[in-house]
Parts: structure tokens; C-alpha cells; sequence
């Protein structure tokens, strides 16, 4: 089953592409169906993972026999986690697409191929299919970015290729010496390998790895790609990008990091905690410089992922608990918060802060979930991104007391940034611009926006169902390291 | 009744989605379905209250909200639960009665009928919440909501800007309650508040010290004490509905409750810092009190000072005196804030020097208004008097220096009140009042029933409130804190004698001049710049936002862009230079060849070095 969640995006790129080329149908419905299809199908997933299937890994091919390369599929609580958050939000993307009228069967195709390419790495079992799936969502990023991004678009666009491609290339070289040592790329050969070998080796192998991914969260310093990644990418590339992309390299950390070489983590787990707590105040102290609301949210978004790279480095149940949370969390509330700022140009024709003002007055609709998204990312209780934090910060604080507290002072400053965006932009007198706003929302709108808005409050509400599937996952990780 | 507790804070929860989604078809914005929610919810909460006099305790089993068992919520009913449902519960349906009346015609009444009934039914859960997290959780709804409404006006730069304030100052305090509970958990691992008290009799006194001042932090924030009080009277930009309802009678005393709530956790280390904080605000607050011209602001400060009371009370002990005092309280506030409601309803300014003589105009909102100044002064014999005279009678056997700054503050309350009312209602009558009239019936009828509340609520201390709240504690430490409770001759003669001291200054001043305010003013020039300046607190904390905060803000941004983006802009210009190039060698586009080359490339140097590592 799991080899369909690849599959039908990648087939679908092709279908929606020659759909449009030979006029058969629009290639968004064509889309629009896939996304769909992919996510019926991650559900059924999640109900025979529930129903207690054995998944990890489910499916296993030779692939490469010669290199010891196999087509590895499986999923546990967290890939799960990921690959439903994952088709969820390419449906998302593709609403917000909508407006997107410029080589659409090119557009369409591309935007399936980056999923099928998340799906894979969320799933893949073996690093060195990781690796190619990893770099199948990279391409797409690039070219959707240059052709369909804004004014700057050409600059991101080689800004992301050439530093995400700097980081994968530390990993792979991590991965290849993994693979020297071993034999084997499969995930399980290499673990079982891994406790013969020296630690000096492990730890250069940690390092080389952790950069890789430290630039797909990314973390600071290693963040300087994503601001304007983010911001010149068109709407539905910034919700993917925000929501999806960064995860990779959570995601990376805890499946491979954290499982493959955990004494090693277990040694830098400190320092990276510290440079988690630096990434905080660092893009949260730059969120509140900016005049663009696009750029707020990316800075913010590497402030909350920085709380994922925490609750990883505590290596306690509950703190990763609640990375993996936060993992899910976070791509909700970022998602709506950049589908919100696409709606802000399309409506009031402008995202800088000082032109707005008064949005509420104007399109109520709008202003008023940009007044929630917000509450949601400073992390309000009741709503998802609350209870991420809220465990993150008690297993941070069972491990490193001293960076908790100063964790906890960061939240202050998230609500600054986010209360006084609001202030200027959605309160206050209407501005001249806002008064020309339009109020209407159209269902292709709605339905995304009322989709994440339901969402993060059910698992703000509610949150033990997920926890406790997730819980599963940081079981068997905390398990590896002996810890409780 | 008390096994169905969970009912109270789920009606206004109805009635918050039926606004929500419904609201703007029905009449008053649906104000009626609120009406009948929240009445549903007080029914339910008096039933419950009468079932704590015969059960004494009630803690449900609870559902499990994240997995492990320290987060399991349930509901905690006691006597300090029972008194906060009831000022709640009953304070907030008279005030959406009220509501009907003032908010009639606004065009955001069905905005403010989903927010007042989310924040009364959050409110009522943080009451009843057995668990710390949940406490927490509602904790941070009811500031959700305060927000919203203090910002009910957006249009108003001035409420945007009160609102955030009031957001974020709270959110400082809210920060240190998180941490406590990170203490805690860390310390006990449970957050269930029984489970707490069981254990925490065996814990070092450090760590509860530690922990209990965190929690105190968070009561800093909410119930304005010093040095976070600053947002209180900002947020009287809101509806006086809401300053009435959130910030007087309810959301403010949460932090009080907190306190109480987790009174077995305090160490006496802890309660010194509590009593002082406490006695502290009471002072400052009631000086800046005696100096503001705005109607709503003086009752605001009035406000922080007597939570500063409450807050006194706690820390030397005087339990039951603390919670005296907050249902008291909640009567004679809310009803001073509705009934200023109705006079700025009628007068259309809130400035009290717009005002004069309005007694004759409106004589049942005049009436209301000095039943509760009379309950708030102190002098005898309604509700503030006897509860005051408790906290006095506690902190005299305390500390004399704390004693001292009390009496002063008490003497102070006097003052301020009895000069609002003889500005307000007595005097020449002023330009603007010559329109005023009298309120409609469905806000005087609410004014009414407060009045009996303002004026009665004190006897209960002659039906065994004592005993009953002090059933809250813990056996033992309740026979502890029996002992400092008690009339004390001394004290009651000097509170009533500072009372009266207070409001003869006063009459000699504003009501029969016979001293110049003035000449006052000017003989004390530079004190009186001290209070308009509010003891330059603001000032400070304006300082550190814009300087600290935003400059720090500002040089990281430059470095962002400068300096380490200025790193990989060198390495971007190459790669453009590069692409460049490649343009004028191949027509198409150049980027997506220079780009599928580059995949291709590194593909096959993988395999290149594959070959050799396998070999």
C-alpha cells in the first residue's frame, strides 16, 4: 500500500501533464484528484497501521542488489505522522494554486513530483533511496520557485538549490562512509553494524550528517536560504516549503541521527540544544524586524522549528513526544499562515505590514483567521501548537533545566511579534490600500482555511489520540538510548 | 448536583459556537441565547454550591488529554471552588442581562456575546480544574478573551495597542506560571493538584519555595500586582461591561484564586514574598487612585489595590479573609463599574471633570453607585468593611511595618472613592449632564441585585464562612490559619476611624471646599508628577520594548541581511555569473539544463565513488 503513496503522484505528474498537453482535462483537476487519491490512501494507511499491521517496514525490493541498495518502504508513528501531514497539505497547496494560470500542466506536474518525492523520503527505509528521494523534492522546489515566484525569484531560487545541495552533500558523504563501513545502505544492516564501530568515526559520521540536516531545517546559522525561499516562492511552494520541506530535516534527525547513532547524539545533544535555543531567539528577535508578514512567518517558522531540534535533543519520551507533535503542529499552523498571506495579496494587494491596517473592518473573513493563525504559532493553549511546546519544554526541562527556562523566555517575544503584526495589520484605522480591500471568499479558499483552522484545534483540544500513537515512536527511539 | 459539574462551563460553551455560527440572524446578536446559557450555568453552579455544603469535596475521575497520567483532567469542587463559581457564575448573568441594555445598537454584538460567553465558560473551568495544566490552559482562554474584548473597539488605535499590553504584560506572568508547573512536574511528575498537596509535605522547602514563587508569578501578571499592574488601567479602553465582568469581579482575582488554590505548595519564604508583593501593590495602586481623572481608571486602579489586599491577606496568612474579601469584592466592583457605566452611557465622556451634580439626573444609578462606594470605603456596616477589617486584623498580628502601609492604603481607598462620588454626583451640575437621564430598566434591575450583594455579602461571616473556605485546606494547615482569623478591637476602631478620616478629607476638599484640590496640587507639585507619571513604570517598561527589545531586533536583522547573507550572496553571484554564461551557449532555458545537469553529475559521481567503495 505504501508503495502507492509514491507512485500515484508520481504517475499523476505525468497524467496531469499530458492531460492539459492533449486537452482532456484541466491539469489541476487532474491534480486536485491525485492529492486526493494520495490522501485517501495515507488514511487507509494510518487505519491498518492502527489496526496493529506490522509497517516497519512493510514493503522490501532488491533494488541495486550490487551496492546493497533496496527499494525499503515502511512507517512508524512519526513517518505516519508525516506522510498524512503530507498529503493533507498538497491538497492544501493545490487550492491555493487556484490562481496560478501561467504553464499550468508544468506547474501541476512538478508540484506532484515534489510529492512523491516527500512521500518517499517519509517512508524510505534505506539511505541511499532516502538520499534520491530527498533530491527528487529538491529539483521540483527549485524550478517551481524560478518559474512561478516572485520578483526575486531567479536569486532564491538558486539560493535554495545551491545550500540545500551543500547540506545534502554532507550527508550523503555521511552516508557513503555509513555504507563503507557496513555493506549495506539498508536501515537495518547499518544499525546493526553501527555498535562495532569506533566512536571517533561515529562522531565524524554525527557531524557530516547533522549539517545536512541542519540546513534543511534549518537551524541558525545555517538558515540564510530560507527567508527568501520562502518569501519569493509562490504561495502554495511557501506552504509546502514552511510545512513539508522543513521537516525533512527533523525528520532526518530523529530517524537517522537520533536511531542510527544514538551514544553519539547522546554526546552532542547539549550543544545542539544550545544552538536550538540560539536559532530560537535569533529569528525570533529578526521576526519582529520585518515589515513583510511572508517573511514574519519564515523567520518564525525556523523559531518553531528551532522547539523541534529541543524537544529532539532532550532524548526523553515526552520531549520528543513533543518534536514529533510540533512536527505535525507546526506544518498546520505554518501552512495556513502562508495560505493567509497569499490571500492578503490576492485581497488587499499587499503583505508589508505598514500599507495594511484595519483589515478586519474590511475582509472579516480573512482578518480574523490571521488574528488565529497567529494566536496558534504564539503557541495559545487549546490550539495544537501549545501542547507541542508545553512537552517539549517539560522533557527539555528534565534534561537541560537551564536552556528550559530560557526556552520559556522566548515566548514572550513570539507573542510580541505576532500581537503587534496584528495591531498594525488586522486592528486599527483601515489604511488607504485596505480600503480598497475585497471581502469575498471564494470556496476554494474557505474549505483549506476552515480544513487547518478545524485541525489544529481538535489536536489543540484534544491531543492524546495522536500523542499516543506518536508515543509508539519515541518509545522505541528513547528505548535505543536506555532512557525512560 | 456535583457529579454533573462538568455541565457548568460546557452551556456558555453552546452558547459561544450557537453565537458563533448563528449569531448574526438573531436579535441582539443572539445576547438572548447568552442570557440563557449563562443562566443555565449559574442554575447548575448553585445547585452544585448547595452540594458542597453537604458533600465538602468532589474530584471526578477525569479524561486522559496527553497519554501519561500526570495529564489527566478532572474537575476539583471545594469551598474555594464553590466561592469562585458563585461570583462568577452569578456576577456574569447579571452582567449579560446588563449587557443587553449597553451593548445594544453597537454593531458587534454578536462578536461580543461569542467572546463574553467563551470567557465565562473558560472562566468556570479554571476554577474547577483539578489539574494544573488545565488551570493553565483556561488560564491562558480567559486572557485570550480579555484580549479580544479590551480590543473590542479595534478601530481605536488606543484599544489595538491596550490590548496587546494587556496580552503581553499577563504573558510575562504566564511565563513563570509555566515554569513552575515545569518545576513541578519535574519534581513530582504529576500535575494533579490532590496529588501535589499529598507529596508536597515531604518535598525540600527549596524546591517549593522555587515552585510556589513561579506559580506567584503568574498571579503577579493576572491580578495585577506590582510590578505587572500596569496593564489594568489600560484595559479600561474595553466596554465597561467587560471591566466590570473580566477586569474586576472575575478574570483578575484568577491569580488571587492560584494563590489559594495552591496554598498547601507556599512555604513561609514564599508568603513573605506574597504578603509584601501584595501590601506593596494596595499602597502604590491606591495613590495613583486619588490622582486620575478618568472615571473608569480610578475604579481601575481601585481594583489592583484591593487585589492587593487580597494578595496581603494570603501572604500573612489570613486565608479565609483573602477569599472574604474577593467575593465581597466582586460585588461592590462590579456594581461601581456598571453603575460608571451607566453614567458614561449617559454623560458620553469619562472624564470626571466633564461631570457634576449627575445625582439628581440618575438617582437609582446614583444610589447603586454609593452603596457601593459605601461598601468599598471600609466604614461600617457593608461587605468591604468586615473583610477589610479581617485583612487588617490578620497583617496587624503579622508585621507592623506591612500593618502600617495597609492602614495607609485603607485610609487611601476612603479617599479615592468618596471624591469620585462627590465629583461625579454631587456639586454643580456640569454642561454635559444636562442630557443625561436615567439608564433603562435591564441595566438598573442588575444594578439593583448588586446593590443587595454590595450591601449583605458581608454577613456571611456570620454564618460560618470561616470555617466553611478554611475547609479547603488541608486539615492541619486550616487549624493554623483558624488561629490568625478574628475581630480585634484596635483594629476595627482605627478602620473605621481611617475610613471616616478619609472621606472627612475628601468632603472638606471637594464636597463643602474648605481646602482648594487646587492649592493641594500645587503644594505637593512634585509628588503629584510622581503619580500622573505612575511612578514612571510605564515609562520603564516602554524603554525596554522599544530600546532593548526593538533595537536588539534591528541589529539582528542587519546582521541577517548583511553579513551573513552578504557570505552566500558571493557564492549566489558566481552561480548567476555561471548562468549567464550557459544562456548564450543554449537557447531554452538555460537554469533548468544547468540545474538537471548538475543532478545528473552528482548522480554519476556517486555511482564513481560507489564502485570504488564496494571494490
Amino acid at each position: 500500500m505504501l508503495a502507492y503513496l509514491i507512485a500515484i503522484p508520481f504517475l499523476g505528474a505525468f497524467a496531469s501533464y499530458f492531460a492539459e498537453r492533449y486537452e482532456v482535462a484541466k491539469a489541476r483537476s487532474v491534480a486536485l484528484a491525485t492529492s486526493l487519491l494520495t490522501l485517501i490512501i495515507s488514511i487507509a494507511a494510518l487505519s491498518s497501521f492502527l489496526s496493529g499491521k506490522e509497517m516497519f517496514p512493510a514493503q522490501a525490493w532488491d533494488w541495486i542488489p550490487d551496492f546493497g541498495i533496496t527499494f525499503t518502504l515502511g512507517v512508524d508513528a512519526m513517518s505516519l505522522s508525516l506522510v498524512l501531514l503530507t498529503a493533507l497539505l498538497f491538497v492544501v497547496a493545490i487550492f491555493a494554486s487556484w490562481n496560478i494560470t501561467q504553464n499550468t500542466k508544468r506547474y501541476y506536474a512538478l508540484l506532484l513530483l515534489m510529492e512523491a518525492g516527500l512521500m518517499g523520503v517519509f517512508m524510505a527505509l534505506d539511505l541511499f533511496l532516502f538520499y534520491v528521494f530527498w533530491e527528487i523534492v529538491l529539483i521540483p522546489a527549485f524550478f517551481l520557485i524560478n518559474g512561478w515566484g516572485g520578483r526575486r525569484r531567479s536569486y532564491a531560487a538558486m539560493k535554495i538549490l545551491i545550500y540545500t545541495h551543500l547540506g545534502s552533500l554532507f550527508m550523503f558523504i555521511g552516508f557513503i562512509l555509513l555504507y563503507l563501513k557496513a555493506g549495506s545502505f539498508s536501515f537495518f544492516a547499518i544499525s546493526d553494524t553501527l555498535s562495532s564501530l569506533d566512536a571517533g568515526f561515529k562522531s565524524f559520521v554525527f557531524l557530516l550528517l547533522f549539517i545536512g540536516f541542519a540546513f534543511k531545517i534549518p537551524l541558525v546559522p545555517f538558515h540564510s536560504w530560507l527567508p527568501d525561499a520562502y518569501t519569493e516562492a509562490p504561495t502554495p511552494v511557501s506552504v509546502l516549503l514552511a510545512g513539508l520541506l522543513s521537516k525533512m530535516g527533523a525528520y532526518g534527525l530523529l530517524r537517522i541521527g537520533v536511531t542510527l547513532l544514538p551514544e553519539t547524539f547522546q554526546g552532542y545533544a547539549y550543544a545542539i540544544a544550545v544552538l536550538a535555543v540560539v536559532s530560537v531567539f535569533y529569528s525570533a528577535f529578526a521576526a519582529l524586524a520585518q515589515r513583510d508578514i511572508k517573511r514574519l512567518v519564515a523567520f518564525s517558522s525556523v523559531s518553531h522549528m528551532g522547539f523541534i531540534v529541543l524537544g529532539i535533543a532532550s532524548l526523553n519520551l515526552i520531549g520528543i513526544n513533543g518534536a514529533i507533535f510540533q512536527m505535525v503542529s507546526h506544518g498546520l499552523i505554518v501552512a495556513l499562515l502562508f495560505f493567509l498571506t497569499g490571500m492578503l495579496v490576492e485581497k488587499a494587494h499587499s503583505r508589508e505590514i505598514p500599507y495594511l491596517g484595519g483589515l478586519i473592518t474590511k475582509a472579516p473573513f480573512l482578518g480574523w483567521v490571521l488574528v488565529f493563525a497567529s494566536l496558534a504559532s504564539l503557541g495559545l493553549p487549546g490550539l495544537s501548537g501549545f501542547v507541542a511546546e508545553l512537552s517539549i519544554l517539560l522533557g527539555l526541562f528534565n534534561s537541560f533545566a537551564f536552556l528550559a527556562y530560557l526556552a520559556v523566555l522566548s515566548l514572550p517575544l513570539t507573542a510580541g511579534y505576532y500581537l503587534w503584526m496584528l495591531q498594525r495589520a488586522a486592528f486599527g484605522a483601515t489604511s488607504e490600500l485596505v480600503e480598497k480591500a475585497r471581502s469575498d471568499v471564494a470556496w476554494h479558499e474557505a474549505v483549506p482555511v476552515l480544513v487547518l483552522v478545524i485541525l489544529i484545534t481538535v489536536l489543540g483540544l484534544y491531543p492524546a489520540p495522536l500523542m499516543n500513537m506518536i508515543s509508539t515512536t519515541s518509545q522505541a527511539i528513547v528505548a535505543l538510548i536506555g532512557g525512560i | 448536583m456535583i457529579e454533573q459539574a462538568w455541565l457548568i462551563p460546557l452551556f456558555p460553551v453552546i452558547s459561544f459556537l450557537i453565537i458563533l455560527l448563528f449569531g448574526n440572524r438573531m436579535k441582539e446578536g443572539g445576547g438572548y441565547v447568552a442570557v440563557a446559557f449563562v443562566g443555565l450555568s449559574m442554575l447548575v453552579s448553585l445547585l452544585t454550591i448547595r452540594d458542597v455544603f453537604s458533600v465538602g469535596r468532589y474530584e471526578s475521575e477525569g479524561i486522559s488529554w496527553l497519554g501519561s497520567e500526570a495529564f489527566r483532567f478532572g474537575i476539583l469542587i471545594d469551598p474555594l471552588s464553590a466561592v469562585m463559581l458563585f461570583v462568577v457564575s452569578f456576577v456574569g448573568f447579571l452582567i449579560v442581562v446588563y449587557s443587553l441594555g449597553y451593548m445594544h445598537g453597537d454593531p458587534g454584538v454578536q462578536r461580543y456575546y461569542a467572546e463574553i460567553s467563551l470567557f465565562i465558560a473558560s472562566m468556570l473551568a479554571l476554577v474547577i480544574a483539578n489539574n494544573l495544566v488545565f488551570l493553565f490552559i483556561s488560564w491562558e482562554l480567559v486572557g485570550l478573551c480579555s484580549y479580544l474584548l479590551i480590543g473590542f473597539w479595534y478601530r481605536k488605535p488606543s484599544a489595538a495597542s491596550a490590548a496587546k499590553k494587556a496580552f503581553l504584560v499577563t504573558r510575562v506572568g504566564d511565563i513563570m506560571l509555566l515554569a513552575g508547573i515545569l518545576v513541578l512536574y519535574a519534581n513530582f511528575g504529576t500535575l494533579n493538584l490532590s496529588e501535589l498537596f499529598e507529596l508536597a509535605p515531604g518535598a525540600p522547602l527549596a524546591t517549593l519555595t522555587l515552585a510556589s514563587l513561579l506559580l506567584f508569578g503568574g498571579a503577579v501578571g493576572k491580578s495585577a500586582q506590582f510590578p505587572l499592574h500596569v496593564w489594568l488601567p489600560d484595559a479600561m479602553e474595553g466596554p465597561t461591561t467587560v471591566s466590570a465582568l473580566i477586569h474586576a469581579a472575575t478574570m483578575v482575582k484568577a491569580g488571587v484564586y492560584l494563590v489559594a488554590r495552591a496554598y498547601p505548595l507556599f512555604t513561609p519564604d514564599s508568603l513573605l514574598v506574597v504578603a509584601w508583593i501584595g501590601g506593596i501593590t494596595a499602597l502604590i495602586a491606591a495613590t495613583l487612585a486619588v490622582v486620575m481623572t478618568d472615571l473608569k481608571r480610578v475604579i481601575a486602579y481601585s481594583t489592583v489595590s484591593h487585589l492587593g489586599f487580597m494578595t496581603l491577606a494570603l501572604g500573612v496568612g489570613g486565608y479565609a479573609a483573602g477569599i472574604f474579601h474577593l467575593l465581597n469584592h466582586s460585588f461592590f466592583k462590579a456594581l461601581l463599574f456598571l453603575s460608571a457605566g451607566a453614567v458614561i452611557h449617559a454623560v458620553h465622556s469619562q472624564d470626571i471633570r466633564d461631570m457634576g451634580g449627575l445625582w439628581k439626573r440618575m438617582p437609582i444609578t446614583g444610589t447603586a453607585f454609593f452603596i457601593g462606594a459605601w461598601s468599598l470605603s471600609g466604614l461600617p456596616p457593608w461587605s468591604g468593611f468586615w473583610s477589610k477589617d479581617d485583612i487588617l486584623a490578620a497583617v496587624y498580628g503579622y508585621s507592623t511595618p506591612l500593618f502600617i502601609v495597609a492602614a495607609f492604603a485603607a485610609l487611601l481607598s476612603a479617599v479615592y472613592i468618596s471624591r469620585l462620588f462627590f465629583i461625579v454626583f454631587t456639586g454643580k451640575e456640569s454642561e454635559a449632564v444636562r442630557h443625561a437621564h436615567e439608564a433603562p430598566r435591564v441595566m438598573t434591575v442588575p444594578l439593583m441585585i448588586l446593590s443587595l450583594g454590595a450591601l449583605f455579602s458581608g454577613f456571611v461571616r456570620f454564618a460560618g464562612f470561616e470555617e466553611f473556605v478554611l475547609g479547603t485546606l488541608p486539615a492541619e494547615l486550616a487549624e493554623h490559619f483558624a488561629a490568625h482569623e478574628g475581630g480585634h478591637g484596635f483594629v476595627m476602631t482605627l478602620s473605621i476611624a481611617l475610613a471616616a478620616l478619609g472621606i472627612a478629607l475628601t468632603g472638606i476638599t471637594y464636597y463643602k471646599p474648605v481646602l482648594s484640590a487646587e492649592k493641594i496640587r500645587t503644594t505637593f507639585k512634585p509628588l503629584h508628577t510622581l503619580l500622573i507619571d505612575r511612578y514612571y513604570l510605564d515609562h520603564i517598561y516602554l524603554f525596554f520594548a522599544t530600546k532593548v527589545i526593538k533595537d536588539t531586533s534591528t541589529i539582528i536583522d542587519a546582521i541577517d541581511s548583511y553579513f551573513i547573507d552578504g557570505l552566500v550572496n558571493g557564492i549566489g553571484k558566481a552561480t548567476a555569473k555561471a548562468g549567464e554564461v550557459m544562456r548564450r551557449i543554449q537557447t531554452g532555458i538555460a537554469q533548468d539544463y544547468a540545474s538537471w545537469l548538475l543532478l545528473g553529475a552528482s548522480l554519476l559521481l556517486i555511482i564513481a565513488r560507489l564502485r570504488g567503495g564496494a571494490a
